[in-house]
């Protein structure tokens, strides 16, 4: 595992192209893009303000920087760098904006979500689509890029309207049966549309493609309802997470529950391996005494090295205490993830912020518990294998697999906090972003060189 | 009769005490008065008569005496102590028989009387402790009546006080659900109330976005706009084409005709999918009820012959219809069809099973109830035999892998190469790798020997060809020397005081002393310290990087050296490490590289090699 220099950064904006080939990241007003596997600065391009979000068209040939606070989004493409696009949505004002899935049209929201504007970068034409609902994901599109699904909201009633991307022509509208629609969202084979409703009501409803009402699934009334949906990568399970604690997978052919995931504090089930992170006294290595004073030994408390033990049964982890008094409470499923070849669901129960559950979905059960010595900020599952990175906003970056788990140092001048993690499209690397600086990790393939790969192996082996 | 007397009431004893002080005789007193209260009353009593008998007839008083006793035994119904009186004038006679008869009849009575008296004495005895028993026991009796009632009491209380408590409770909870109700009335209105007053702010804020939209957009607001250097060409390298009011509808038939292609498409998958699995399933069924008439038909001829079992007749029940459905190559038909036969079939065929296993079962719980059979024991003593032989068989496997390894090791110390890679092919494919590796590893450092040697060859020639320049120098500088002494006497009186120091020590010292100031050749390897530059050196092949990793090059090589030291053994036994180790391993490969970045990589390998050499000295 090697790890390349340290880079600038700010606002944590830091992509990977589509094509896996660049690497676009962002300092104050400058973007830069990078080539993966050599580093090296390919294209600067500077805009005119603070970079707020920027996103990779999908053919890798574009890049969109919004600036929100000027209601500014400005294009850059890759292969002309002196061609420049500004699409200025003057005093409506800008909130969010996105590529189409076809790379040549940008949908941009305006304050108060007024309306989307629709700008294409083949012809003069913009469109406009009106009460686009304000939620937490209200917009979506098929994994073919062919259709859009977007909530609305009228006359106090949701609906959801599915465009064809190619001409942006409404195929279909209906209402859906929500009191107040929280999200929605594709199955990957793009023909379900899951749609759930605000947290004050545990409701799920599943359409079709055409608009007909498939299924709704509710688990329980009154209490505070879903926090997180996912669709697994075969579009075969919705996992719901709920604030109860617990994670409910229904299936594809009845759409009913098959089995619902409690988050114990306690595991009692010796078939659980739990591993805990554990603080590695600093040993009296030889590499430490040698010749230039070891910074190791002057750093603080955050660089200490860790390594995962395995805990005896049973394991109690450690519960935060929800304030029951404030708003949207750390309680409940809060994080949702399937690996990419559906062998695993990760999950995270905020109040107990420190564990990353991973389930067998095969077995449907619970496979493996991670307990971390600080909260899990995020975790990413490698797209090509069954690997989990998860960083906790320490100096650490861990790693897991059906064969075992690693906590791997960042090395690096002083703190380097890693609050944020994004996979390669190869999963042969990861871009690691702390607050104003990110770098990438470079994990060795079978077929690379001297150790890493066969240190990871036994790592499995002994751990398994 | 004292005993009788004293027993008297005191009242009674004074009296005759006061009696007795008239009267002269004091023993007699009571009788005497007796006999004058019985002569008075002339009702004695029969005791008394008898006590004062002997005072009771004198000599005067016979005829009285007698004609009373008389009286007296007839009232008793005696029979008459007078003859039979022939004349009324007559005088009765004494009949001195029945006198006789009657004194006799008289003590029998009294002796009967006496026992009868000793019974009823003993009798009132037994009673009387009988009684104390009884009034004891009465006692104890109303004590525990006594604390049962008052137990009984407390019980009552605590039940009172429990009742009263579950009142309350009652009465609580009744109050709680009526808070319940009424809390839950209010959370409704609530809701309803808060649902109204959030669609009637939907609907100003709806007002207001129309408004806000109306404003913003009819501003002809100049801002909104998009520059663009030129427009770009769409990805599918299609033209966008205009849309017209005719075109419209057949684009929205043409998308909906590609919509319901997609979802055609999904379903067939899916049912493509489906019928796979169905498939599936049916010839697992299939496979299963084959199985189960193999299975069962043996048994067939078993119960026949026993004729007492009657699954004989139903297998071949069974047995006829499998072979009709075969016929019928039901695995083609549709599900309906086939379903009910192939499931009743089956489910015939699982009861046979089912029954079969627990007669089964049975037989085994009677066999191990008769006890273990001898073809048992004499199976268990085969098979320890039969372990201990493999284990022998193993033992002598081991001592031949080992000679065998003895031996090749010799050969391919001694062999050439051709021999050894013949015999390698015996080794296992990680074994061989090793040996390349440490072949090559070996060959490396031979050469870096070789070429080592070759320096300090080299070195020693160039050192002697110094050592006699410098020889050659010194003498024609002590020349000169002795020369100018003659001439500058005081100047240069250090100097010589400074050789002459020397010239007692070993010329090699003499050599590096005076070699650092005046030298600066290139050549430093004659030079301060050999150990360190031949590092350098050997290190110089196996660095990839060498501009700008030259400076740091000594400070890596002392830290790596240490930390390869920590891995090496690691590497080289890769399946006994642990994880601990490798995770140190992990973070001890990553701290070399934290300086100098994506150089780690080969900052290791280089390390490596540089570990290599270092041992061989």
């Amino acid at each position: 595992m090697n790890f390349s220099e340290v880079f600038k950064l700010s606002s944590l904006l830091c992509k990977f192209s589509p094509d896996g080939k660049y690497l676009a990241s962002c300092v104050q007003y400058r973007l830069v893009v990078r080539d993966v596997n050599t580093l090296q600065i390919l294209q600067l391009y500077t805009c005119l303000d603070q970079i707020q979000h920027i996103e990779w068209s999908a053919d890798s040939l574009f890049i969109l920087c919004a600036l929100y606070k000027r209601g500014l989004v400005q294009v850059w493409s890759l292969e002309q760098p002196e061609w420049h696009c500004r699409i200025d949505e003057g005093s409506a004002g800008l909130v969010a904006s996105c590529w189409s899935p076809d790379g040549r049209h940008i949908l941009n929201t305006t304050e108060f979500h007024l309306r989307i504007t629709v700008w294409s970068l083949c012809t003069k034409s913009v469109s406009y689509i009106k009460y686009p609902k304000a939620c937490q994901q209200g917009m979506t599109f098929t994994r073919d890029g062919h259709y859009m699904a977007l909530a609305e909201r009228r006359d106090c009633k949701d609906y959801v309207s599915i465009f064809v991307c190619s001409d942006w022509q409404l195929l279909r509208h209906f209402d859906t049966d929500t009191q107040d629609l929280a999200g929605i969202e594709w199955a990957p084979n793009g023909c379900v549309l899951a749609v759930w409703d605000t947290c004050l009501e545990y409701k799920v409803l599943l359409y079709s493609l055409d608009g007909r009402p498939l299924s709704a699934y509710s688990a329980y009334e009154w209490s505070l309802g879903i926090k997180s949906v996912a669709w697994s990568p075969s579009s075969q399970f919705l996992a719901v997470g709920s604030y109860d604690g617990k994670v409910r997978i229904l299936n594809h052919v009845t759409w009913k529950m098959i089995t619902e995931f409690g988050h114990p504090a306690t595991i009692t089930n010796p078939k659980i391996v739990v591993y805990k992170e554990a603080e590695k006294s600093p040993q009296l290595a030889l590499g430490r005494l040698a010749f230039p004073p070891p910074r190791a030994a002057a750093s603080p408390l955050g660089t200490m090295e860790s390594k995962y033990e395995i805990a005896s049964v049973p394991v109690a982890l450690q519960t935060l205490k929800p304030v029951a008094d404030r708003a949207n409470p750390k309680i409940g499923i809060g994080v949702l993830a399937f690996s990419p070849d559906n062998y695993f669901l990760a999950t995270r129960n905020d109040n107990i912020p420190n564990a990353v559950w991973i389930w067998d979905i095969q077995k449907l059960r619970l496979f493996v518990v991670l307990e971390q010595l600080s909260p899990v900020r995020s975790f990413q599952w490698d797209p090509q294998r069954p690997r989990l990175a998860i960083c906790t906003g320490g100096s650490k970056v861990y790693l897991w697999s059906p064969a075992g788990c690693v906590s791997v140092q960042v090395p690096g001048e002083g703190d380097f906090q890693v609050l944020s993690l994004c996979w390669h499209l190869n999963g042969d690397s990861l871009a690691l972003l702390s607050k104003d600086h990110f770098c990438l990790c470079f994990l060795e393939t079978e077929e690379g060189s001297v150790q890493p790969p066969d240190s990871w192996a036994t790592t499995g082996r002994t751990c398994a | 009769m004292g005993d009788w007397m004293t027993v008297t009431d005191p009242g009674l004893s004074s009296e005759s005490k006061n009696i007795s002080q008239y009267t002269s005789e004091t023993k007699m007193s009571p009788s005497s008065l007796y006999s004058q209260q019985v002569l008075c009353s002339s009702i004695p009593l029969s005791k008394n008569v008898h006590s004062f008998f002997s005072a009771f007839c004198t000599e005067q008083n016979i005829e009285q005496s007698i004609s009373y006793l008389d009286q007296e035994l007839t009232t008793f119904g005696f029979p008459s102590l007078y003859e039979e009186s022939k004349g009324k004038e007559t005088k009765r006679e004494l009949n001195i028989v029945a006198v006789l008869n009657c004194m006799n009849e008289l003590l029998v009575l009294q002796r009967k009387n006496l026992l009868a008296q000793e019974n009823v004495e003993t009798q009132n005895l037994k009673l009387g402790s009988d009684m104390d028993h009884l009034q004891s026991c009465y006692a104890k009796l109303k004590e525990q009546l006594e604390t049962s009632r008052r137990e009984m009491i407390g019980l009552q209380e605590r039940d009172r006080q429990l009742q009263c408590k579950n009142r309350n409770l009652h009465q609580l909870l009744k109050n709680e659900k009526d808070e319940v109700q009424k809390l839950q009335n209010i959370i409704a209105s609530r809701a309803t109330q808060y649902n109204h007053d959030m669609k009637r702010k939907e609907r100003e804020y709806n007002k207001l976005k129309e408004r806000l939209h109306q404003l913003v957009m009819n501003k002809k607001d100049k801002k909104i706009a998009m520059e663009v250097l030129n427009y770009v060409g769409r990805a599918d390298g299609k033209r966008g084409s205009w849309r017209t009011g005719k075109t419209e509808a057949s684009f929205f038939l043409r998308n909906e005709d590609e919509m319901y292609k997609i979802l055609l498409n999904d379903y067939e998958y899916r049912q493509k999918q489906i019928l796979m699995e169905n498939a599936e399933l049916k010839k697992v069924l299939q496979q299963m009820k084959k199985e189960m008439i193999s299975l069962l038909s043996p048994q067939k001829q078993k119960p026949r012959e026993r004729a007492d079992d009657s699954t004989g007749t139903v297998l071949s029940d069974v047995d006829e219809d499998a072979g009709e459905l075969s016929r019928e190559s039901m695995w083609d038909l549709s599900c309906e069809t086939v379903r009910e036969q192939l499931t009743n079939s089956i489910r015939k065929q699982w009861r046979i099973l089912k029954s079969h296993v627990e007669k089964l079962d049975n037989q085994v719980s009677k066999v191990h109830l008769e006890g273990f059979n001898d073809e048992d024991v004499i199976s268990r003593q085969d098979h320890e035999q039969e372990t201990e032989k493999l284990e022998l068989e193993i033992q002598q496997c081991k001592e031949m892998i080992k000679t065998q390894q003895q031996l090749l090791q010799q050969l391919a110390t001694t062999c050439d190469d051709d021999t050894t890679s013949l015999l390698r092919d015996c080794y296992l494919l990680e074994e061989k790798e090793r040996l390349k590796e440490e072949w090559s590893l070996f060959k490396e450092q031979k050469k870096n020997f070789e070429k080592e040697r070759r320096n300090f060859t080299e070195a020693a020639i160039r050192l002697g060809l110094e050592r006699k320049a410098f020889e050659e120098e010194r003498a024609s500088w002590l020349k000169q020397q002795f020369l100018n002494m003659t001439t500058f006497d005081h100047q240069n009186s250090e100097n010589v005081k400074l050789f002459s120091a020397f010239s007692g020590s070993s010329e090699q010292d003499n050599l590096t002393v005076h070699s650092r100031p005046r030298q600066k050749k290139p050549h430093s390897v004659s030079s301060g310290s050999p150990v360190c530059t031949s590092k350098l050196t050997k290190s110089l092949p196996a660095s990839p990087c060498t501009s700008d990793f030259c400076p740091t090059r000594s400070c890596v090589s002392e830290h790596s050296s240490i930390s390869v030291l920590n891995i090496t053994p690691e590497e080289t036994k890769p399946n006994q490490v642990g994880r601990e180790c490798t995770n140190q391993k992990w973070s001890v490969a990553s701290r070399p590289g934290s300086r100098e970045g994506c150089y780690s990589g080969c900052s290791l390998t280089y390390t490596n090699s540089h570990l290599e050499k270092d041992d061989l000295p």
